[in-house]
């Protein structure tokens, strides 16, 4: 028997035999942490399990948690009789859209801000931040009428423009913080070498901020197709994005729950594979790289 | 003369095989700019520009539904401080904000205490659950919420008959429960993001400040009050910002589950400024209400973010 293993045997030993005081602790954090588990992942168990369950079931009472005959009706209806699946190529266009033209023209921005001393950069880094703190209604008004003027309300090309507001700032920030802390002597020893700040740019610094590059743009891809605001101003009809469709299928009278907590699911789907691959970057993005893990 | 000039710059462009961006010299003063330009002139559209333009239209009535414009100055202002409906969404809006950060914080800090004194089995798997509720589309959390607290087949209710043997309350339908069902859903979402800075937060403690702490048989609420906070102070007010930041945004989920009401309980600033401007088409009132919420939210987080020294 290695050595490698006698601490976890020792540690399993003491939770069953040691003094009952300690046992009781022990069991006490844990049931606190299944409380906690449950808690947070409820919810989310309770939508994909309507969205499967038959429609006498989900009415029946009381609720069944875990044992009944899974049905995927309700997917099926909902992407032939509702064409879900337009509103979620909507969504899909759009955050797309924003995200990858974001990326574009927000990481020379970011490389600019971060190397090369532009006069006053720091307070335009600021601003560039603090236009994220916008509450978006404050200035969707003036918005609105605008785009109504020229013609692109009610249209995919308008959300995705203001859907910049969410996507831009963050690409900025976050991968401004990863250039902050590439050394700077990679790229200008490849100038002395006769690169110019272009080709140092695309190719010494860019591949090695392309994690952080991804890691940006997934998150930020989250935060458009999450969005339900924007979209409720400027589309409508068939320029619905998916969050806008579930809502104005949630009336007061008569609701299906089964084919809403299937949209609700399939909805939810790509951002909860995105954050799952993402876990250790997310935190980061949710905070602008203010919080390092 | 002509004719050498433009036959040596095609020999120039057939013989490099390189890309073109490649062999543009633009000089680095030039290129800074051209680098930021497009950008910023893009956020100054869409965040300058209507902020311009909102003050603008504050200062006139201006349906949305027609062209006429008057000017009206203050008009709209004054008519906003006085008018109850406001005062009562100013209200609802720091109770809302108050109550559900307040309570996040102190949800946060305890179970991101709680995280890392579990085994190094169990973190990783308590992290992950912690994600999922903060990137949940706030949409859909409005309708998992919506579906547990329904009055007919919602499982909670049933939960409550069943186990604790009382009535359920009337979740949407009474001002007062009302407000705290949307908090109470505002803090299984985002209590998740203030345990994740914190938790980073503690990683970064150096472990001999507590092995000294332990040495000198220092009580644990001293160990917390001496050691861990004053370490993990700075992530708890950044915490702070993003919370307030995003709480000052909501929407969804109250425009979801309880539609500002009942009545106007839950109707927040943004539920009520949404209301002026796309239901009541009240444009002059709603610039107004949206350059109120703005400078607000503004100088709240900056204040916050100057006193952290966070810059």
């Amino acid at each position: 028997m290695s050595t490698r293993n006698l601490p976890d045997i020792g540690s399993t030993v003491a939770f069953a035999t040691e003094n009952p005081r300690e046992t009781l602790a022990t069991a006490i954090k844990y049931g606190a942490g299944v409380v906690v588990a449950i808690w947070m992942l409820f919810p989310i168990y309770w939508m994909l399990t309507v969205s499967i369950q038959p429609q006498e079931v989900i009415m029946n009472w009381p609720p069944k948690f875990l044992f009944f005959t899974p049905v995927l009706e309700h997917y099926v209806a909902l992407f032939t009789e509702q064409s879900f699946g337009r509103y979620l190529l909507n969504s899909l266009i759009v955050a797309v859209g924003a995200v990858s033209i974001s990326v574009i023209i927000g990481v020379p921005a970011a490389y600019s801000l971060s190397r090369m001393d532009v006069y006053g950069g720091h307070h335009i880094g600021f601003w560039i931040l603090s236009t994220r703190m916008i509450p978006p209604l404050s200035i969707m008004v003036p918005l609105f009428i605008f785009f109504s003027d020229v013609g692109l309300d009610r249209s995919l090309v308008g959300l995705t423009i203001v859907h910049f507001l969410i996507t831009l700032p963050m690409i900025i920030w976050i991968v401004k913080g990863f250039i902050d802390e590439l050394p700077r002597s990679l790229e200008e020893s490849a100038m002395v070498d006769g690169c110019n700040r272009i080709q140092a740019f695309r190719e010494i610094v860019v591949p090695l901020v392309m994690p952080a590059i991804a890691a940006a743009a997934f998150i930020s891809f989250i935060f458009s197709w999450n969005n339900f605001l924007l979209a409720l101003v400027l589309t409508g009809g068939d320029t619905r994005t998916a969050p806008l469709v579930i809502q104005s299928s949630m009336g007061y009278l008569s609701i299906n729950w089964g084919m809403l907590g299937a949209a609700g699911t399939v909805t939810v789907l790509p951002v909860v594979l995105i954050s799952l691959a993402l876990r250790n970057h997310l935190v980061e993005g949710l905070t602008m790289g203010a919080v390092k893990q | 003369m002509l004719g050498a000039k433009y036959v040596r710059s095609r020999v120039d462009w057939g013989d490099s095989r390189e890309p073109l961006l490649n062999r543009v010299d633009i000089s680095d003063r030039t290129l800074k700019w051209l680098f930021l330009l497009p950008s910023v002139a893009i956020l100054a559209f869409l965040a300058i520009y209507p902020f311009i333009q909102g003050i603008w239209m504050s200062f006139h009535e201006w349906p949305l539904a027609a062209d006429t414009r008057m000017w009206v100055g203050l008009g709209n202002y004054e008519a906003l401080v006085e008018s109850d409906r406001f005062l009562g969404s100013a209200r609802a809006t720091v109770i809302f904000t108050g109550v559900s950060v307040g309570l996040e914080l102190i949800i946060g800090v305890a179970l991101a205490l709680y995280l890392r004194s579990l085994s190094s089995n169990w973190r990783p798997v308590f992290r992950t659950i912690f994600i999922l509720p903060m990137v949940m589309t706030p949409i859909a959390t409005g309708l998992m919420w919506r579906l547990l607290l329904n009055g007919q087949i919602g499982v909670v209710n049933w939960m409550i008959i069943n186990f604790l043997g009382m009535s359920p309350p009337a979740w949407t339908s009474s001002p007062m429960v009302a407000m705290a069902t949307v908090i109470m859903i505002d803090i299984w979402q985002w209590t998740p993001l203030i345990v994740m800075i914190v938790y980073a937060g503690l990683l970064s403690i150096p472990e001999t400040m507590y092995e000294a702490a332990r040495v000198d048989g220092a009580p644990r609420l001293a160990v917390f009050r001496h050691i861990t906070l004053p370490q993990i102070k700075y992530m708890i007010g950044i915490a702070v910002v993003f919370r307030l930041m995003r709480s000052f945004r909501s929407f969804d989920i109250i425009w979801l589950v309880t539609n500002g009401g009942p009545g106007t309980a839950t109707e927040i600033l943004n539920i009520y400024l949404y209301r002026v401007a796309f239901v009541n088409l009240q444009g002059g009132q709603a610039a107004a209400l949206g350059i109120i919420l703005l400078v607000v939210t503004i100088a709240i987080t900056m204040g916050i973010i100057r006193g952290l020294g966070m810059q």
